[in-house]
């Protein structure tokens, strides 16, 4: 069992490792230039060498990996020789990367012609504003001596990332702000986009809002748990009682209803159920909203009539699988001998179905549905994008359609643990409930 | 797809064929569709699809028009040329009628038109053959590479076996919509890119079937025999495990199309799918969806409804046929 758990366990991790590395290698093995896709064609050579030096798009594949895997911070922090961390600057309503210094106080840096280094300081409050910004210019003892012998200054510059100045070195750089394109002087030689990367919870800033991924992440994320949850919670308890009885009255009419039925709904795309349902609830007979529009400052939990036609659409893609799943195995125990020895015995009948048949008719369905929670992603892609549900899976699709590559790794790879977890689950739910296997 | 494997993988491989020749086989084959209600309405419901596809343009009977096609005639010139039209589809599925956009279904247009003022009925048969061609071509394909791997993985076992599962585990534990959104995302959206994205997130799922019947047939006398006879392993394993193969095979490629349809359906809604002005159906109900609100839900209805009688047609002739097979065994 122990051994079991353990290979299992194993298996889960080089699983993950190769997926992110195979969600990595497909998003940067993309035909054309990430820089085009991002920004558009009209952009020129400049922008887009400043743009790929900014986000670290120049560097070798390994070395991307590793930062967006295990964060490039530290790093970071070594080649300027202080800490650095994100704050958060209540006035722009922006969480950014600064040096951190001890005594409470921050800095960021600029030049404005590459030979004298101004820095930028605000102090942290105990509030945990920020104070306001003061300039200093830094003296002549900041610059280091590099093995090729440059002059060279390690800090974080305005747009919060890890940059290099060289002395002496006067060179502009494109820099895309929210006023567009502006050239500056005075530019670093070299970046290092600042993250803590994805095992340490943060996958990066996306390519699009030049917000952290995470901070759009984490709430879309709970929507979207709150709404798959509520499904799950309607769902099963349903799908099984109706499967149950499907397979007790195996080709009777009841069972034939149900189960044709129940291969109607599934195999209905959830586009398809979608609109269906839309076009009567909504459309004709006026009972629910037909989208979920949720004012900004609000959220969903405040309108659950909203959520009425997304969880009804889920719900019918879900129910009729897992009822089929169920009957079949209602079926196939009621036929077993020891099904027939307790009825021979003369056990009364809703004994048997009970205390016999359900134990071991339940065992099967309750492993397929913790394996269809992969397949209940796609249902929630198609399902959130139809009602423009702000969730996951709107948001991957979201990623996926603006090249916002940072963005979609990251929802991408938290789904792909979620599938792979579950279906870790359902091995040991499997193993727990069927003691033919939990003994050997 | 987990309901593929759960319905084909728990039969057992059919009886070797009899003396019978080959067009009563057929007859026999085709019996189905009496003996089994289901089954029955399943050919019905896709048997019209095939039928509109078929007849949506004139090809069938004026041959001048392949020429067209053989050329590549670019889809815009649908709406000049009147060999795409039939007596099916009276319009191209991409002219326009100005001031007619959004209508609902009317004797001029059956179905009502789109957005764009196109012909909602026009759009949904052409589109009918995208459909009807992309689904089976993807599915074949991923039998091919998934069959093939199958077979190795199943007759040699061992190392082979071992690496293959292992990778071929890895790429069922994602759940696929991710791994359409980020090889399409990537790579862009085309008939090829489709069906490559398909391929990839089927041929798994085949693979598994085929070495779990492939290692259960591997102990027969037969392949026992051709083993002693000297016959070569690619032999044994295409014409002695194959053939016996082939009835669980069959049925699960049958839910295959059906859930090929679903995936082009839901990529073309998710918009990446064939780019405009292709006819794809998931297309025409994401167009259609803003106008749903609009109290005009025609185009994306339509368009929902086609793809869901395709689904479901091919899901319960699949059905038919393992009902049919279980009850012989």
């Amino acid at each position: 069992m122990l051994k079991l758990l353990l290979r299992r366990f194993l298996f889960l991790i080089v699983t993950l490792f190769a997926v992110s590395v195979t969600v990595f290698a497909i998003s940067e093995l993309a035909p054309g230039d990430m820089a085009t896709n991002v920004l558009g064609n009209t952009i020129t050579p400049d922008q887009r060498a400043s743009f790929n030096a900014q986000n670290g798009l120049d560097q070798p594949a390994l070395t991307r990996y590793r930062r967006w895997m295990l964060g490039s911070d530290r790093e970071a922090a070594r080649l300027i020789g202080a800490p650095v961390d994100r704050f958060y600057d209540a006035e722009n309503n922006q969480t950014g990367w600064w040096v951190g210094g001890s005594e409470g106080t921050i800095y960021r840096h600029r030049s404005e012609d590459g030979e004298t280094i101004l820095q930028l300081e605000r102090d942290t409050l105990p509030d945990g504003k920020l104070g306001p910004s003061r300039i200093v210019t830094l003296g002549d003892e900041i610059w280091v001596t590099n093995d090729e012998g440059e002059e060279i200054f390690w800090g974080v510059n305005e747009d919060g990332r890890a940059a290099m100045w060289i002395r002496g070195l006067n060179q502009s750089e494109e820099r895309l702000t929210r006023a567009g394109w502006i050239s500056t002087a005075g530019a670093p030689s070299a970046y290092i986009p600042l993250q803590k990367g994805l095992l340490r919870g943060d996958p990066g800033i996306s390519l699009i809002t030049r917000q952290p991924v995470i901070d759009t992440l984490v709430p879309r994320l709970l929507n979207t748990l709150f709404l798959a949850g509520i499904a799950f919670v309607i769902i099963m308890p349903l799908a099984l009682f109706l499967g149950v009885i499907a397979g007790l009255y195996e080709g009777r009419p009841l069972d034939r209803i149900l189960s044709v039925g129940g291969l109607i709904a599934t195999a209905t795309p959830e586009f398809a159920s979608g609109v269906f349902l839309i076009v009567i609830f909504a459309v004709w007979l006026g009972w629910f909203p037909g989208a979920v529009v949720i004012p900004p400052g609000t959220s969903i939990f405040e309108q659950p009539q909203m959520l009425i036609l997304p969880i009804m659409t889920l719900m019918l893609v879900e129910l009729g699988y897992v009822l089929r799943v169920t009957r079949a195995s209602m079926s196939e125990v009621l036929r077993t001998n020891y099904i027939r020895t307790a009825v021979l015995k003369g056990l009364p009948y809703w004994q048997v179905i009970w205390r016999h048949a359900l134990r071991n008719a339940l065992l099967a369905p309750i492993t397929v549905i913790m394996l269809h929670i992969n397949w209940l992603i796609g249902g929630i892609v198609v399902v959130e994008t139809l009602f423009g549900f702000p969730g996951l899976g709107s948001y991957v699709l979201a990623s996926a359609l603006n090249n916002d590559v940072f963005a979609l790794q990251a929802a991408t790879m938290i789904l792909v643990v979620i599938a792979v977890v579950s279906q870790l689950l359902a091995d040991l739910i499997y193993v727990y409930l069927n003691p033919r296997i939990r003994y050997t | 797809m987990a309901t593929a494997e759960q319905t084909a993988g728990d039969q057992l491989p059919s009886p070797p064929a009899t003396s019978t020749s080959r067009w009563q086989r057929l007859g026999a084959q085709l019996g189905l569709f009496r003996r089994s209600r289901i089954a029955l309405v399943g050919l019905c419901l896709v048997g019209f699809w095939v039928v509109v596809a078929l007849f949506a343009d004139n090809c069938l009977v004026t041959p001048a028009c392949y020429a067209g096609i053989v050329r590549g005639d670019d889809i815009t010139t649908w709406a000049t040329s009147d060999e795409y039209r039939s007596w099916l589809s009276r319009y191209s599925p991409v002219e326009q009628f100005r001031g007619r956009t959004r209508e609902g279904p009317s004797w001029d247009h059956w179905l009502g038109t789109d957005t764009r003022g196109r012909d909602i009925w026009a759009r949904l048969a052409h589109g009918s053959r995208l459909i009807l061609t992309l689904a089976p071509i993807s599915v074949m394909v991923a039998l091919l590479v998934g069959g093939t791997l199958g077979l190795l993985a199943g007759y040699y076992g061992g190392m082979v076996d071992e690496v293959t599962m292992r990778i071929l585990d890895a790429i069922i534990a994602f759940p696929q919509i991710l791994l359409y959104l980020v090889i399409i995302a990537s790579f862009g959206a085309s008939a090829t890119n489709v069906l490559i994205a398909i391929t990839i997130a089927g041929a798994p799922g085949i693979a598994r079937l085929v070495r779990g019947l492939t290692l259960d047939i591997k102990t027969r006398d037969y392949v026992a025999a051709a083993q002693t006879q000297g016959e070569r392993s690619w032999y044994i394993m295409v014409f002695e495990i194959l053939p016996n193969a082939r009835g669980p095979i069959i049925i699960d490629s049958m839910l295959r199309v059906g859930y090929a349809v679903f995936s082009i359906g839901t990529l073309g809604f998710l918009g990446l799918g064939l780019p405009p002005p292709s006819p794809d159906w998931g297309s025409i109900v994401q167009a259609g969806r803003s106008s749903i609100q609009a109290g005009r839900p025609w185009e994306a209805l339509w368009g929902s409804l086609a793809i869901a009688m395709v689904v479901v047609g091919l899901n319960l002739i699949a059905d038919g046929m393992s009902e049919e097979t279980r009850r012989y065994r």
